[in-house]
């Protein structure tokens, strides 16, 4: 591999924030030509931790695997030794301890007094470049009971993310964790570790290395264990977030020299529409994928933040704004401009047939038996009494005010638009295939009529008028996606999306599911088989399956290719392609004869 | 302006000097050494998909193994790609296997064909590619902008517009992709 490649120490340093940023671009740019690159960093930075020990664990692990016999006897010779001194240590441990009263303490409520520390050294991190320092070494790791194992990591999080860390530590303090604790273990030499341990939290533990009592006990600590690297015995590494970042300054002065302190700043401003001038009553104010606060009924807002942070403004069918603050900015006005984007997808539902637990809105499933016996004119009607919160009105009173309109529409080419909607508030008609609609509305009703495709249009009523034809312009911008639900009827099919069997009364599709289970396994057979063979040099084939899927789909549609087993010309992924398409074209417009 | 044609120029001969060495001779020494070579990245993979250390680490001692009789049987054309799909493929079947889905079947072998081939000295192609990026949306043209030609990394991106990390990414990723679909569609016409 080229010494070009990023490996393991520079990505950790990468996102750690340490890189200078050249080589920070230069490696994220390489990451976007190199989909193995780009996965890792994401692997890494889902995981915060630092992965060289991992890392020089598995470089062991492969070592061993490819020359088992020379690595084993060796490394147990070390290990041993200290094992069984840790047991003994342990062992006179636990006796002591288990000599005083057994009520389960936890580390998080040891007074901090049990601690022996120098008092100026209590809120003091370790310095930055020591502990970079520390982090290149990864072949030299410190030995048991040396000064710096117990390094403080420098946390993963960069400038922008002290609000995180914050965040962090709060949820720390709030566990009841007195952040003395921490710094005395982070400054502390390792000879002090046993005093720390003086809480009775781990009298019960039978864990061999005493720093893995810890483990667990206190929040934001977390230890990790290298026994795994190579020429190292059993030493382990302290690990934990800068628990001193309860104020801002302290936090900061870990993050190393870049940063400045963030300070926490009022802002106010007025949240207006971009066109009208008027204010935008309820608009949200975010920061850092949070919101924050609302708007006033005057558009008014005052926040919170940090200095330099990012405020996002958000109302709905409004384009979203970002704006970074600027150092020291108090004040903020924002104007909003109306999305103007189309819709992207309209979902129309009818009566959709669904378990229970593919539900996830109020819908109500009403089987053809609950209205067939019912002699009732209009379809809201048959609803009537089936589904709870729904209330339908015969609004008899009114009828002699209404009126029945007919009609025709038609595009403007004349050509009958089926299927248009004509509607006012409470009445609504479909046209016909051949573009006729009849409607009995209010005698002063607006009608509006629309098709999908079509501008619709809203025409008013005039009094005495019986015929209403109408042209529709068609529409420039189409929607992105419709999808269209009827009767479903899921079968096993369902995993794949694909189609569905559409049944009810006026369905004249007689699909045949077995054939179409058939019909579709062969076709997948033989691309299978197709794929697996496409770069070889088939001149011909054994295969049985897939020369009876290809017969099968043969006997019914067209194969551009031979079928026969001295066929050449398997190796072409594109002219099955085409065949594909054109056998699934076959099958949509011959579904519905009840294929055998 | 050359950054959507793929920069990384594989080191492909020593990569397949130590195969060639190890279908040789069968011995593991020389797959270990190139496997070790690629094992942060393999690693780094299992972790995006298995989000646990440890299993992480098994997952690359198996792919190992896999490695071990896959090497000999596939006709492999570029090792890192293919070892990418190899590890992908791993990672995604040890998550269904928890889930009894189906498993597709590893592919023969994979070609990654770089399949832009822009010719920079060409002015039409370089007038094509900044009308293309006048089409492309303002936050993907920003981070566009910001990225190949002012040459500044991810972070410096996000003090400079305010989007967040991912959505820096996204927008460059999406707005690289973009691009390529609206040249081809150039060169078609």
């Amino acid at each position: 591999m080229s010494a070009k490649d990023p490996n393991i120490s520079k990505i950790g340093k990468y996102l750690k924030g340490q890189l200078d940023i050249r080589v920070m671009h230069r490696l994220e740019r390489e990451a976007q030509d190199d989909p193995f690159l780009m996965g890792a960093l994401d692997g890494y930075e889902t995981n915060s931790k630092d992965q060289e020990t991992n890392l020089a664990d598995l470089k062991e692990r492969l070592a061993k695997r490819v020359a088992p016999k020379n690595e084993r006897s060796t490394l147990l010779w070390h290990v041993l030794p200290i094992a069984a001194c840790l047991l003994i240590m342990f062992g006179a441990g636990y006796w002591f301890f288990s000599a005083t009263p057994d009520k389960v303490q936890y580390a998080n409520v040891v007074k901090p007094t049990t601690v022996v520390t120098k008092p100026g050294n209590i809120i003091q991190p370790i310095n930055p470049i020591a502990k970079a320092d520390l982090n290149n070494k990864t072949s030299k790791k410190p030995d048991l009971k040396s000064p710096d194992l117990l390094a403080v990591q420098k946390p993963k999080y960069n400038v922008s993310g002290v609000n995180d860390l914050i965040g962090r530590d709060t949820a720390t303090i709030k566990a009841g964790l007195p952040p003395l604790a921490i710094n005395t273990v982070q400054d502390n030499p390792v000879g002090n570790i046993e005093k720390l341990l003086q809480g009775k939290a781990v009298q019960n533990n039978p864990i061999p290395n005493v720093e893995l009592l810890l483990q667990g006990k206190v929040a934001g600590l977390n230890i990790q264990n290298y026994a795994g690297a190579p020429g190292l015995r059993g030493s382990v590494n302290i690990r934990g977030l800068a628990a001193d970042s309860l104020n801002n300054n302290s936090a900061n002065r870990f993050f190393g020299a870049k940063t400045k302190p963030a300070s926490i700043s009022l802002i106010t401003g007025k949240i207006l529409d971009a066109i009208t001038g008027e204010p935008m009553a309820a608009a949200t104010i975010g920061s850092g994928g949070k919101g924050l606060t609302q708007a006033d009924t005057s558009g008014r807002y005052q926040v919170t933040v940090n200095d330099g942070s990012t405020l996002v403004f958000t109302y709905q069918g409004y384009v979203t704004q970002t704006v970074k603050l600027n150092p020291g900015q108090k004040n903020l006005n924002i104007s909003l401009t109306a999305d103007t984007k189309n819709l992207s997808e309209t979902v129309i539902r009818g009566y959709v047939k669904r378990k229970p637990d593919q539900a996830n809105n109020a819908s109500y499933i009403i089987t053809g038996k609950e209205v067939q016996d019912n002699p009732v004119g209009h379809v809201e009607q048959l609803l009537q009494g089936k589904v709870t919160g729904l209330n339908i009105q015969n609004n008899a009173a009114a009828k002699k005010n209404l009126i029945t309109i007919s009609g025709k529409v038609t595009d403007k080419n004349g050509v009958p638009i089926s299927g248009a909607l004509i509607k006012n508030a409470t009445k609504f008609a479909n046209t016909d295939t051949n573009g006729r609609y009849r409607i009995t509305v209010n005698i002063d009703s607006t009608l509006r009529v629309t098709s999908l495709g079509s501008l619709s249009q809203l025409v008013k009523i005039t009094p005495g008028q019986t015929t209403l034809n109408l042209k529709l312009e068609q529409e420039d911008n189409r929607l992105a996606e419709v999808s269209i639900r009827g009767y479903v009827k899921r079968s096993r099919d369902q995993t794949t999306g694909a189609s569905y069997i559409i049944t009810g009364k006026d369905n004249n599709c007689k699909e045949n599911a077995r054939f179409k289970r058939r019909f579709f396994k062969k076709i997948v057979i033989a691309e299978q088989y197709i794929s697996e063979h496409a770069a070889g040099d088939t001149t011909s084939t054994r295969s049985g399956k897939f020369l009876r899927a290809l017969k099968f789909i043969k006997k019914r549609v067209q194969v551009s290719f031979p079928t026969d087993k001295t066929a050449i010309g398997y190796a072409d992924l594109k002219i099955f392609g085409q065949n594909k398409s054109e056998w699934l074209k076959w099958y949509e417009a011959n579904k519905c004869n009840n294929l055998k | 302006m050359n950054f959507l044609k793929s920069q990384s120029k594989p080191n492909n001969t020593a990569d397949e000097g130590l195969l060639l060495e190890y279908r040789q001779t069968g011995n593991l020494a020389p797959l270990a050494a190139l496997y070790e070579s690629y094992m942060h990245l393999v690693y780094g993979v299992c972790l995006k998909y298995l989000r646990d250390e440890e299993l992480s680490k098994d997952a690359v001692m198996q792919i190992f193994e896999e490695l071990i009789t896959k090497a000999t049987r596939h006709d492999i054309k570029q090792f890192k790609p293919w070892l990418y799909v190899l590890s992908r493929n791993f990672c995604l079947m040890q998550l269904r296997s928890g889930k009894k889905l189906q498993m597709e079947s590893l592919p023969d072998f994979v070609e990654f064909v770089d399949d832009t081939h822009l010719d920079d000295d060409r002015e039409e192609d370089i007038t094509a590619l900044e009308r293309c990026k006048q089409k492309l949306p303002a936050a993907q043209k920003i981070s566009i902008q910001l990225f190949y030609m002012d040459e500044k990394c991810y972070k410096e991106i996000v003090d400079d517009t305010g989007y967040t990390m991912n959505e820096v990414k996204s927008y460059i990723q999406n707005g690289k992709r973009n691009l390529k679909i609206c040249l081809e569609k150039n060169r078609e016409c």
